[in-house]
């Protein structure tokens, strides 16, 4: 398998043909959010190495090029088979299997989490109110563009217009936490 | 050759999956044909995936914060 392999997951579920066609199943889902959120966490922890002489995104694609490594080294090395816990019966799950399932989320996931709750959120409040709006209803409440244009009494147009530079500002934003130490 | 604002509204347009069959194939034309379109594509990738696999909790949070702070 090749680096890039280990991004395949996460680019094929976030591109268009595959956002309203043929989804990539939940445990697809689950692996591949790990190496993304892992990425940039990585990002913020190392801002204090990132210099501006330097392209942003061949600095980011580093990072995410050398975590690829990692996981594929780590998966090699500690290969895992995803316990089926499935409903006993009509009184459900039993402690057993319930704690299995509650123990999807570690004490280093919600780390993680809190992390990226952080590093989102001060991004986030890079961009104005507008495009900040826009973007969550984009990306956390999965509107469409007209949808959104007509929350926010917009045009389709210019949601495109207030979406378009967002990326690029919450980017910048993720950059500008690297300078702050 | 240097995006400018329309290509690169395209392209976020194209992540988002918004664009009528026949943008799409511009766009893919584009990516095809231009490294710095292909570029730019990436590094938008990373930054939409970043919002995009927020797990939910986190999605829920900061959508309750987000939207009606500021």
């Amino acid at each position: 398998m090749t680096t890039c392999a280990a991004f395949a997951e996460p680019r094929r579920a976030v591109s268009p043909s595959t956002r309203h066609g043929d989804a990539p199943s939940r445990r697809q889902q689950r692996r591949s959010r790990g190496p993304r959120q892992e990425v940039f966490l990585r990002v913020y922890r190392g801002r204090k190495k990132y210099h501006p002489k330097a392209k942003f995104s061949t600095w980011l694609y580093t990072i995410a090029n050398n975590l690829a490594l990692n996981v594929l080294r780590t998966r090699q090395r500690r290969p895992t088979i995803p316990l089926n816990v499935r409903d006993s019966g009509p009184l459900g799950p039993r402690p057993a299997e319930q704690l299995v399932l509650d123990r999807g989320d570690q004490p280093q996931d919600r780390m993680q989490k809190q992390e990226l709750t952080a590093v989102v959120q001060q991004a986030l409040d890079t961009l104005n109110e507008r495009q900040r709006i826009a973007v969550v209803l984009n990306k956390f409440e999965d509107m469409n563009y007209a949808e959104i244009a007509e929350v926010m009494g917009l045009t389709t147009k210019a949601v495109k217009s207030l979406l378009s530079p967002a990326p690029r500002e919450l980017a910048v934003g993720t950059a500008g936490l690297h300078s702050d130490g | 050759m240097a995006l400018n604002e329309d290509d690169k509204a395209e392209l976020v347009a194209y992540l988002d999956g918004e664009l009528d069959e026949v943008a799409t194939q511009a766009v893919e034309a584009k990516i095809a044909s231009d490294p710095d379109a292909r570029a730019e594509l990436d590094a938008l990738r990373l930054t939409c995936g970043m919002l995009d696999f927020c797990p939910r909790r986190v999605r829920r949070r900061i959508s309750r914060t987000a939207r009606w702070s500021g």
